[in-house]
């Protein structure tokens, strides 16, 4: 189960607001590749893992994640303070602005609300491990293009930070995938699926 | 920094050290010396916490609290609320 401590993961403290900057982070939140879709994937796939490790090193990266989309929750929340009227409807923000006001909603920065569909929860091993190498790289590639965009070094600290975060997490499943074949029939790892295959 | 400040930063840097260490071992299982430091700084970061809940609000849930966990502080994404 999961406990909660009152305090981020890394600190967020941001001193000037950004509307349109917002509307491009909140992808990291509720976008194909952001810090829900990675939660719910790593805490979906520990299931059918028949390692123990790999289970316990999936819900300890699916909890940090958690984190990390508090943490960019706490971005957005921070660079929408004190908006006027006027700065709202001269920035990309005003349409996520009409729905959610200033409030935080899981969406992608084109405004399409997060879906279910942007992970898979294959019940396959090998197959799962793959999908979350390739799911921490599309989000080192989605915060490379967002560091692109800014200029504020208070936003960048704490997204250089959960960039770095992806980059280990991706080290720790490429590990994990080396145990799970290492547990396998090193002539064939395809040969049946250990979560479901009777031996 | 506050010292408040200051406290609370040593049980971030605590904490997050543990995070990472927590992975390392999930995939280095065997891996003495690491297990050796995961337990040094559980034991740093517990002080710490201690010393926090006692003089400025608890931070943790399943652990004594005064004044409950919320009403009196920042909460973490607010200005102030976390160092």
């Amino acid at each position: 189960m999961w406990t909660y401590e009152k305090r981020l993961q890394y600190p967020v403290k941001i001193a000037h607001p950004n509307p349109d900057l917002a509307n491009a982070i909140v992808s990291q939140i509720g976008g194909p590749d952001g810090e829900i879709g990675a939660s719910l994937r790593y805490l979906s796939q520990r299931y059918s893992m028949t390692n123990r490790n790999v289970s316990g090193l999936l819900t300890d990266i699916g909890t940090e994640e958690l984190a990390h989309m508090e943490m960019v929750s706490a971005i957005i929340h921070q660079l929408t303070r004190c908006l006027s009227a006027q700065q709202i409807m001269n920035s990309k923000l005003a349409p996520y602005y009409v729905d959610h006001t200033t409030g935080i909603y899981p969406a992608a920065a084109d405004g399409t609300p997060y879906t279910v569909k942007y992970f898979q929860s294959k019940g396959d091993p090998i197959t799962d491990l793959h999908e979350d190498m390739a799911a921490e790289q599309k989000a080192r590639t989605t915060y490379d293009n967002l560091l692109r965009l800014i200029d504020d070094p208070d936003v960048c600290d704490p997204i250089k930070f959960l960039r770095e975060r992806e980059i280990v997490h991706f080290q720790r499943f490429g590990e994990a995938l080396e145990t799970v074949k290492d547990e396998l029939d090193c002539r064939n790892f395809y040969a049946f699926n250990p979560s479901f295959d009777a031996k | 920094m506050s010292e408040q400040e200051l406290l609370l930063h040593k049980i971030d840097v605590a904490s997050f050290a543990l995070d990472d260490t927590r992975l390392f071992l999930d995939t280095h299982p065997e891996c003495e010396q690491a297990v050796c430091y995961y337990d040094k700084l559980c034991q740093m970061r517990d002080h710490a916490l201690e010393d926090y809940a006692c003089k400025y609000g608890q931070l943790c849930a399943y652990r004594p609290s005064e004044n409950g966990m919320w009403g009196k502080n920042p909460l973490p994404w607010e200005n102030g609320g976390n160092a």
